[in-house]
């Protein structure tokens, strides 16, 4: 089975998120996964794939057809781990830094530097989330 | 205008005026649709019980958090709301929803409620936001021939 052009934009996505490296560890969830909290309040990843409209560039045939989206990375940091806010930031930003304007993922482009969102607590957890916008022709 | 076949330019001049001050107001309740369309008939909204998406509210100001009105079930009438957006004001469309951020970035635990939530982040909002373009081309290509 030939992967479809949606699979290897999440796959070029995934190979990139294989490649940070955090401190501490973040245990990684997919789109979709069971979520099991690691246990001893070590703090995790949850991911998101979201898709946009694909956006036609032209009326012919060979004219391009653009696809974009948004890859969401939030850090859920137990409540009872007690943690800075330097160092929320500080594991926002390693994420944020990885994926830079312009980084180029397979046929993926990230369209600007990635934001680090406003850090809020949610249920038993901060929640620290890393906003990625990628498009591709 | 003797022997002028062409378009009057008063009329032109007439839609043109109407089309810029409507704009706002119908660019609001476009989006406020938009953000209230479920997943599985052209939106990004989640549904399960469908509050998420009788949710969406437009106002003047900022919906607060912690303000009144959250979870309200009954959907808001957009075409009249959408009258706050004027010109040169600010006009907001938000879910009331108070869960709706916990849909759009994930949440895993149990809420007040006792309901449990073990999921990454939906992204609706987003999404959303990457249509306004082409929702704003829509909107003013209407009123074009208005």
């Amino acid at each position: 089975m030939t992967a479809t052009t949606a699979v290897q934009d999440w796959l070029s996505l995934k190979a990139r998120i294989d490649t940070l490296v955090t401190d501490p560890v973040l245990q990684r969830f997919e789109p979709n996964a069971v979520v099991t909290p690691p246990a001893g309040l070590a703090p995790f990843l949850l991911i998101s794939d979201v898709r946009n409209d694909n956006d036609r560039n032209g009326w012919v045939s060979s004219d391009l057809n653009e696809r974009s989206g948004t890859l969401i990375l939030a850090v859920q940091w137990p409540l009872a781990a007690p943690v800075s806010h330097v160092q929320l930031m500080q594991i926002g930003g390693t994420i944020a830094d990885h994926f830079p304007a312009d980084l180029c993922m397979g046929r993926l482009r990230v369209t600007r530097n990635a934001d680090v969102l406003q850090p809020y607590v949610e249920g038993a957890y901060r929640v620290v989330v890393v906003r990625v916008l990628w498009s591709s022709v | 205008m003797t022997g002028w076949t062409g378009t009057d330019p008063v009329a032109w001049a007439k839609r043109q005026k109407r089309a810029i001050n409507v704009l706002p107001a119908r660019l609001v309740e476009a989006f406020a649709n938009a953000m209230a369309t479920r997943v599985g008939v052209g939106g990004f909204t989640p549904v399960d019980t469908g509050n998420l998406s009788r949710s969406v509210t437009i106002s003047a100001s900022p919906i607060m958090r912690d303000g009144p009105g959250y979870n309200s079930p009954v959907r808001q009438d957009y075409r009249a709301a959408s009258s706050v957006a004027k010109g040169d004001g600010s006009a907001y469309v938000s879910y009331k929803a108070i869960y709706a951020h916990r849909v759009n970035y994930g949440f895993v635990g149990t809420d007040v409620l006792g309901r449990s939530y073990n999921q990454s982040g939906r992204g609706f909002n987003e999404a959303n936001i990457a249509r306004f373009p082409a929702i704003l081309a829509g909107v003013v290509s209407k009123l074009r021939f208005e």
